[in-house]
């Protein structure tokens, strides 16, 4: 863990390298905090504002009369000939190729001597589209003669969901009724939302969240049950929160939640 | 309630979290409350995550409430927190609204024994795929609302 998060007893090193072991460990916040508390304390060193810059809020504000542009050509070249261009920055305007390269500056520089009509899609094609990882069922260098439930099994395992409903469909339009293939089926279909039929409205979070802020070392390793930040039941065992529940049901619903 | 072309977008509004104290992440996330059909009226954090192929539900609650074990598809998950084999089950999930209406969603969820607890991931197959949802990040209000 980051030397800052730690707390040492007297912290020696100067702000801006807290800062920097901070953000180098994802500690964005923390890392705020400490350049407000570094510009308190009169910090006005030119990599303290550097950070400053870096870390205000990002700024949004309507912008580019280009926002209904259809970058659908685009994608579809793309598709076509990615394979072809793998590694290297590509631009291009509407489905045509202007200029590519492995090194973007070369392809900004090509750009500025053109007049594309529209505004250029720069794109960087990954390397990474086809490789050994890559599963089985999506190379097909052969036909594959596994059964259609064990490629797709692979798909998911690999976290190519789209490509596994692909198959899927493929398998049933062929008349596959395998009864793992049946269970995919049910598992890739998709997920069916509709208002629910329960009014009770959530109460505000915030008495809950208050309270845990305020007790987390005291509850740590613990299942708490809160109604609106008052704590109903505690227990390193769930099992134990919820008999003592279940024996006292509250009146509304109460919020679960585990102290790590 | 949003709306697009004058059509409801979504149905309920939500406060979501962007950081929870018994959830070690560093930086900040979204976290949005549900709940889960059963015998108990409670509701719980869970991280949204469209990044991940599958939701996943902590196994504390999964064993509590009885999903431990139940019969659903076997297989592994690969995640920043290591390999882990288990069953993908169908659940019925509510998202809970502050305002307007909560929104049941049924989905599959992936559940191992192994997977560490007081984690619950809404992950984007066969979930968030299939609720319309936005987020107002300056005011942290989540708005979800059935997909169609």
């Amino acid at each position: 863990m980051a030397q800052p998060l730690r707390k040492p007893e007297k912290e020696t090193s100067s702000y801006a390298k807290r800062i920097r072991d901070f953000v180098e460990f994802d500690c964005v916040e923390g890392a705020r905090r400490l350049v407000a508390e570094a510009i308190r304390q009169g910090d006005d060193s030119e990599e303290l504002l550097r950070w400053q810059r870096l870390l205000g809020p990002a700024r949004s504000r309507d912008s580019s009369d280009e926002l209904q542009l259809d970058r659908t050509p685009e994608f579809d070249w793309l598709r076509a000939h990615r394979y072809s261009y793998q590694g290297q920055w590509v631009a291009l305007d509407e489905g045509r190729l202007l200029s590519h390269s492995r090194d973007l500056r070369e392809v900004e520089s090509d750009l500025e001597t053109m007049t594309p009509s529209r505004r250029p899609f720069l794109h960087f094609v990954e390397p990474t589209l086809v490789t050994p990882a890559t599963p089985q069922a999506l190379r097909k260098p052969n036909p594959d003669t596994r059964p259609y439930a064990e490629r797709i099994r692979e798909l998911v395992e690999h976290d190519y969901v789209g490509g596994a409903r692909k198959l899927l469909a493929e398998a049933l339009e062929k008349g596959d009724r395998d009864k793992d293939l049946l269970k995919w089926q049910q598992v890739l279909a998709p997920a069916v939302s509709k208002i629910s039929s329960n009014e009770e409205l959530d109460s505000d979070p915030m008495p809950d969240v208050n309270w845990i802020r305020q007790h987390e070392r005291e509850y740590s390793g613990q299942w708490v049950a809160l109604l609106e930040g008052e704590l109903l039941a505690s227990s390193p065992s769930l099992d134990d929160v919820i008999f003592h529940l279940e024996k006292n049901p509250p009146e509304r619903r109460i919020l679960l939640h585990y102290i790590d | 309630m949003l709306k697009l072309d004058q059509v409801d977008f979504t149905c309920g509004r939500a406060l979501f979290l962007d950081s929870v104290k018994g959830f070690q992440e560093p930086t900040a996330k979204i976290f949005v409350k549900i709940s889960l059909e059963g015998r108990l009226n409670f509701g719980f954090y869970a991280q949204l995550d469209t990044g991940a192929a599958w939701s996943v539900l902590d196994p504390v609650l999964a064993r509590a409430f009885g999903l431990m074990g139940m019969e659903g598809l076997q297989t592994k998950l690969n995640t920043r927190f290591g390999l882990f084999h288990g069953a993908l089950i169908p659940l019925r999930i509510t998202f809970l609204a502050k305002e307007g209406r909560n929104l049941d969603t049924y989905a599959h969820f992936f559940i191992s024994p192994d997977w560490p607890p007081g984690r619950t991931f809404l992950g984007y197959s066969g979930l968030l795929d299939a609720v319309r949802f936005a987020l107002d990040p300056q005011a942290n209000h989540f708005y979800f609302g059935p997909g169609v």
